[in-house]
């Protein structure tokens, strides 16, 4: 216990924890940029980092964007990121309605008992999860990562035919490089930087932030002036807390185990807990006219996906989402492999994960207060400016992966193809999630094929894969019974 | 341009990249690689092309009998800040270890946001200018990262 306080008291690690928390929630404030872009900009600084500090950056940065994003939602009605869309429909009738700051006060509240709540649910349950999967081999493996693949291309906005095919190119961009049984070289192309493989972090920050500055480079807006003269950060009372206890404590439950799933993520996961709240509510003929509970049950709910989507990225090393994708691909250029021993070989390095995980919750809504009366001006800035200011954070990011212009130009290209996939309408977390899950699906599919002489059905008559496989198909089933009778999104318009 | 006709090109030009890379698999080099182990090294690769080209299949198909509805590309009004953007970011990309970094990366944020629309130009000078050094002297002197 004594050494977890230690470590997190170290100048590095509280400087990650605090500046990470601040600058996600900065990020997540301004429309348009959103928690993966966010995580891409501070990839630069971990590279001078040991792994524990890099981790809680990228956590605090995952976290407060998540949160922040409500702040825009609440203000101007443009929510920072899509996790808080649902944030808006009661946040901003009650800013208009005079009361901005208490719409915030609510957020922040909320956001604080979700991501606390996640937080001690991913201190519960990853480390029997982590044991758990000890009694897997290759092939429950195998199964796990078809599992990850296949729900987050269901879930996936647009084509599902679209995102299965980015995630076989995310699979097949892994296989560039040597071989992981033999050591032989595959497609280099007698280029001796791809001899190693492809860089996957800097894929990751080209795919999302280069291609985020080229597609808003399509439409560059004039910020929106915010009117500062309501803006004092307002906490509820604690009646008006008690008698939306109940929605709270639904919120928190709908976005952790939603969290848990693979693909899913905080933008369903506020909507689902939105309309659970709208129908069950104890204040649901306000909805839509400034209601607090409609705040909390979307903020609540979102923020507490944070903590459920790590369960799974760090007790089996298998990212459900972009954002875990990153965390799970810097871990591991930290040598950090994130998976079952993790927990055996290092508790040390989990337990204080996890500690810091809850004190960037409880930062994350310190910084949101005091940042209340500053955020009218944040979201006045050019976003011209601030899309130079991501591309020279992308290459710097890039670069100093290992100080190479070939992963600059790997970054580039990354972003050129990530902007022409977006306007296909392809998503791209698919991709991301393949191109990190490459290697497990490769190494587990070749080993399992020798344990059970070359066939792929037997692989699934396994108790555990075979139990995956049956929950796999019911997720998709249950995803595609709730999608029917919805029409395609890309009717219009590109889809990003 | 329709969504279909988008659909179609796309799916083509994952075909192509499968065949290429097909025929790839099939190059004297692979053939002699991992020996004596069940399956080499272009086993599982194999196993992707096979897939992404029947998704390719699934999409021409899906597109040719699916609904279709018009792309809104407004060319005459993302060419110049999407395509300077482009041509900017590569010509930085491709000169980003060549070059100084405080000056190429002044002349970048300058010139991006001008592209951009940007018109404040003592504003984006202050930027253009601060922004790079700041980035320079917090990575080399705080965090020990080299830049060019």
């Amino acid at each position: 216990m004594l050494d977890i306080l230690l470590t997190l008291l170290r100048p590095d690690t509280l400087l990650a924890m605090v500046g990470g928390t601040a600058l996600g929630v900065v990020v997540g404030a301004i429309p348009g940029l959103g928690s993966i872009l966010g995580l891409s900009v501070v990839l630069p600084f971990t590279f001078g980092m040991d792994a524990l500090p890099s981790i809680v950056l990228l956590i605090g940065v995952y976290a407060g964007s998540v949160y922040g994003g409500s702040v825009s939602a609440i203000l101007i009605n443009m929510p920072g990121t899509p996790q808080s869309a649902a944030t808006s429909l009661d946040g901003y009738p009650m800013a208009v309605g005079g009361q901005p700051g208490l719409a915030i006060g609510w957020a922040t509240l909320a956001s604080l008992v979700g991501g606390t709540f996640s937080a001690v649910v991913l201190m519960l349950i990853a480390a029997p999860v982590a044991t758990f999967s000890l009694r897997f081999g290759p092939p429950e493996f195998f199964a796990l990562t078809l599992m990850a693949l296949t729900c987050v291309v269901a879930v996936s906005r647009g084509s599902v035919i679209k995102g299965l095919i980015a995630a076989v190119v995310g699979l097949f961009v892994a296989v560039v490089g040597s071989d992981p049984m033999t050591g032989d070289l595959r497609f280099d192309f007698g280029v001796l930087e791809l001899s190693g493989g492809v860089n996957r972090v800097a894929v990751l920050i080209g795919l999302f932030a280069l291609s985020e500055v080229f597609m808003q480079a399509r439409s560059v807006d004039t910020p929106t002036a915010v009117d500062t003269s309501a803006l004092a950060f307002r906490l509820p009372p604690w009646s008006a807390v008690a008698a939306r206890l109940k929605t709270l404590l639904k919120s928190c439950l709908i976005g952790t185990g939603i969290g848990i799933l693979p693909g899913t993520g905080a933008t369903a996961a506020s909507f689902i807990s939105y309309v659970e709240a709208k129908r069950s509510g104890r204040f649901r003929a306000n909805f839509g006219k400034g209601e607090p509970e409609g705040i909390i049950a979307s903020e609540a709910a979102n923020n507490a996906v944070t903590g459920g989507a790590l369960v799974p990225s760090l007790a089996l090393g298998i990212p459900g989402d972009a954002v875990t994708a990153l965390i799970v691909s810097l871990l591991i250029v930290k040598g950090v492999q994130p998976g079952p021993f993790l927990f055996m070989r290092d508790p040390g390095f989990i337990h204080s994960l996890f500690a810091a995980f809850i004190i960037i919750n409880i930062l994350m809504a310190l910084i949101g207060a005091a940042l209340t009366g500053v955020f009218a001006r944040i979201l006045a800035v050019p976003t011209a400016i601030l899309l130079g200011a991501i591309t020279l954070f992308s290459m710097i990011g890039a670069y100093s992966l290992a100080g190479s212009g070939a992963d600059v130009i790997t970054c580039l290209v990354a972003g050129v193809v990530g902007f022409v996939l977006r306007l296909a309408g392809v998503p791209l977390a698919a991709l991301a999630i393949g191109l990190v899950l490459g290697p497990l699906v490769e190494e587990s599919l070749r080993q399992s094929l020798i344990m059970t002489d070359g066939s792929f059905v037997a692989i699934f008559l396994r108790p555990y894969s075979g139990a995956v496989l049956v929950l796999t198909v019911a997720l998709l089933a249950a995803v595609t019974l709730g999608n029917r009778g919805e029409r395609p999104q890309r009717t219009t318009d590109e889809v990003a | 341009m329709s969504t279909r006709i988008a659909d179609l090109i796309f799916a083509a030009v994952l075909l192509v990249v499968c065949a290429v890379l097909f025929l790839e698999t099939l190059s004297d080099v692979y053939q002699r690689t991992g020996l004596g182990t069940a399956y080499n090294a272009v086993f599982y690769p194999r196993i992707l092309l096979a897939v992404l080209a029947l998704l390719s299949v699934a999409l021409i198909a899906k597109a040719l009998v699916g609904p279709s509805a018009a792309l809104r590309l407004d060319l005459s009004r993302y060419a110049l800040p999407v395509g300077g953007s482009l041509v900017l970011t590569t010509g930085y990309a491709l000169f980003f270890t060549r070059l100084p970094f405080v000056p190429a990366a002044i002349l970048y944020s300058a010139a991006v946001g001008l592209i951009l629309g940007y018109r404040r130009l003592t504003v984006l000078a202050a930027t253009a200018i601060a922004m790079p050094l700041g980035l320079f002297l917090l990575f080399e002197s705080v965090l020990g990262v080299q830049l060019p």
